[in-house]
């Protein structure tokens, strides 16, 4: 068994993100009516600074068979919504035991991420807080080949998603189940196609003060197709476009509950990226993400509301190293 | 596969290890008990040794026994000088124990006295104060008397100290309640809730022109006025407590005025649940419970008067107004008497 290096990442993002909290165009309309729901922001869009750290660390090697982990912190500043500024860390561990075969463990942490000011309906008719969420979420993932250049990973996660005091009313305990396929080809790149099937529990449904009357459980189909280029490219080393889209149907029946009720939504992300290896230690990508929320309702009121559109823009600079005591 | 199973056993580990646990809100909870079904609205309800004494609006005036959750009585109207007259919309009612008495005013009627006793009938005596009146509280007094304060939203604070009084006409006997003292302090304002301690305060809401406070030499003296506050929003019932007065002040949510601030003027007054629209307002130890008509009940944590915490908002129905009874909170709703357990 050889000793191993210690690789270490550390990157910076310089980006941008045209509506930070996410408003509705109905919603942009009205600000003007009650500025409080900026939560103190002054523009919805907002400059963002990221940095990422990443360790990754083989625990053995005994030929084919490896077992490996790897850790990451990110921490996030947006410089005109402070409100938003968050870090998020992950931990995984891979034992491998032959070309796309592995067995992955993920944990990862995202604390207090703010969405945006709300009205505290447990105890009032219209002052707002700050809305901030954590998640905790955990995917045992195994992946297997199916035949050459083409693989599967199949796999169950289990999402806690949990809010801040004032806002427990909201809590989820999501559970997915994930299927993808890949497939090599030759002289393009990787081409894939992952399915997840969502179902969210509200577990504080009735249990908190009024606003837990209603039922926030939901369930989900998100699919997610990466097209990643990476050969015959000529100046860049990768170029990237996804697609990711989220149908969601909300469980509430009630008629009282007009904002849930009947509704669903389909969240789409396109993704566009370019990588460029400058050296073996550093390299630049160039990426950005287009949202957009289309809501359906019996109700005009909660289209309007619920229906957003995002833009967000990033240039990564990563630079890698190894430490090997030897 | 031995190993596989190695490394199975070690994310498992780490997935209870990584779990986490919801965040606890500082919301109470209520638990909905019994509904006691009156029918007709249920606007105010007065309780003595277990029994409610109920105002059900249409439905007249009904008497439940609160540990059975049984109807004992119900009086949709009433037998006078020969004919039978129904209740229009009984708005306000109270229990007088030791004079055998109920008394029941209609909303902006005068304040009607029935005797009911061991017969269980409910038989009326006669009206006291006059029309206007939006609200009463009755004093047993020694002597088989009662002092009664009203807040009459024309004239102002009327008060009486009153005795029965028998006449024998054509071998009838006919018993009516007369004042023996009595009086009526004229107001500005236009009252609509009256609160006393029974002993040497009395309090006033007297709407856009906030709350009056009147000293009691002794119950059945006349009350003087001591101090007034005008207060944001129409002051509509006031309850007095040991350690001050709760102002329910309509859109304008809820006040509270401590003994000092009333009797000195000094310190600040204290405003919450602002932005809600608060009917009325009872209180046991450290909680107070706002009646916020269509949306039920709102809790507050008042262990700091001068700081009341929220602790949440509870859709029980259309609520009018409340009182504590075993610990437990009796609910007038819309739909009857909810008898709400508070989990604080």
């Amino acid at each position: 068994m050889a000793t191993t290096p210690l690789n270490l990442h550390i990157s910076y993002h310089s980006g941008y993100d045209s509506n930070v909290m996410r408003f509705s165009l109905k919603e942009i309309e009205n600000v003007a009516e009650n500025k409080d729901v900026m939560g103190g922001a002054n523009t919805f869009d907002s400059y963002i600074n990221k940095i990422n750290t990443r360790l990754q660390k083989t625990i053995f090697e005994i030929d084919k068979k490896e077992l490996s982990i790897s850790s990451s912190f990110n921490l996030s500043s947006y410089a005109h919504n402070p409100n938003k500024s968050y870090w998020s860390g992950n931990f995984s561990t891979v034992y491998k035991w032959g070309s796309y075969r592995n067995l992955k463990y993920s944990l990862r942490h995202l604390n207090s991420y703010y969405l945006r000011h709300y009205t505290d309906r447990d105890v009032s008719r219209s002052s707002l807080r700050a809305c901030f969420f954590s998640d905790r979420n955990q995917i045992i993932t195994i992946t297997l080949p199916i035949r050459k250049r083409i693989w599967y990973t199949i796999g169950t996660g289990y999402l806690q998603r949990y809010y801040d005091n004032t806002f427990t009313e909201f809590d989820l305990d999501i559970y997915y189940a994930r299927l993808r396929l890949n497939k090599r080809i030759k002289k393009f790149g990787t081409v894939s196609l992952q399915v997840d099937r969502v179902s969210a529990e509200n577990v504080t449904y009735n249990k908190t003060a009024v606003s837990s009357n209603f039922d926030r459980s939901y369930d989900a189909i998100e699919w997610y197709l990466p097209i990643k280029m990476d050969r015959s490219l000529s100046y860049f080393n990768q170029a990237g476009l996804s697609f990711r889209q989220e149908i969601r149907v909300y469980e509430a029946e009630a008629l009282d509950d007009a904002l849930h009720s009947g509704r669903n939504h389909k969240d789409l992300k396109i993704d566009l990226w370019l990588n460029k290896k400058i050296s073996d230690r550093l390299e630049i990508t160039l990426s950005s993400r287009f949202r957009k929320r289309d809501t359906e309702s019996s109700y005009d009121w909660v289209k309007d509301l619920k229906s957003f559109k995002q833009m967000q823009l990033w240039c990564k600079i990563k630079w890698a190293f190894t430490y090997d005591n030897y | 596969m031995i190993i596989i199973k190695k490394v199975i056993f070690i994310p498992i580990i780490i997935f209870f290890i990584g779990c986490m646990h919801p965040n606890e809100e500082s919301i109470w909870s209520v638990s909905e008990g019994v509904v006691l079904s009156t029918d007709g609205f249920c606007r105010n309800v007065s309780v003595s040794n277990d029994l409610a004494y109920v105002a059900a609006g249409q439905s007249g005036v009904q008497v439940w026994d609160l540990i059975s959750g049984e109807r004992l009585h119900g009086f949709l109207g009433y037998s006078q000088d020969g004919s039978y007259l129904e209740f229009d919309d009984i708005a306000l009612v109270q229990r007088d124990e030791e004079n055998d008495l109920i008394f029941v005013a209609e909303s902006n009627k005068k304040v009607k006295i029935f005797h009911f006793g061991d017969d269980n009938e409910l038989l009326y005596r006669n009206e006291i104060m006059s029309d206007k009146t939006k609200d009463f509280i009755s004093f047993n007094v020694s002597g088989n008397r009662f002092t009664m304060f009203v807040a009459d939203n024309d004239d102002g604070l009327k008060w009486g100290t009153y005795r029965s009084d028998t006449t024998i006409v054509f071998n009838i006997e006919i018993i009516n309640w007369m004042p023996s003292t009595g009086g009526e302090v004229a107001t500005d304002g236009k009252p609509l809730g009256v609160d006393s301690d029974g002993v040497s305060k009395v309090v006033m809401a007297v709407d856009q022109l906030g709350v009056e406070f009147y000293d009691l030499d002794t119950l059945g003296a006349e009350p003087v006025l001591s101090s007034r506050f005008d207060l944001e929003g129409n002051a509509e019932q006031v309850k007095l407590t040991d350690i001050g007065a709760f102002v329910s002040c309509d859109d304008f949510g809820a006040y509270f005025l401590s003994n000092n601030y009333i009797e000195s003027g000094q310190g600040s007054v204290t405003h919450f649940a602002e932005d809600l629209t608060v009917d009325h307002i009872s209180v046991n130890d450290n909680i107070a419970v706002l009646s916020i008509g269509p949306r039920g009940i709102a809790l507050y944590d008042i262990s700091d008067p001068l700081k009341p915490e929220p602790r949440g908002i509870f859709d029980i129905g259309y609520v009018y107004r409340s009182k504590f009874w075993n610990g437990k909170l009796l609910a007038c709703t819309r739909s009857g008497l909810k008898i709400v357990t508070i989990n604080s």
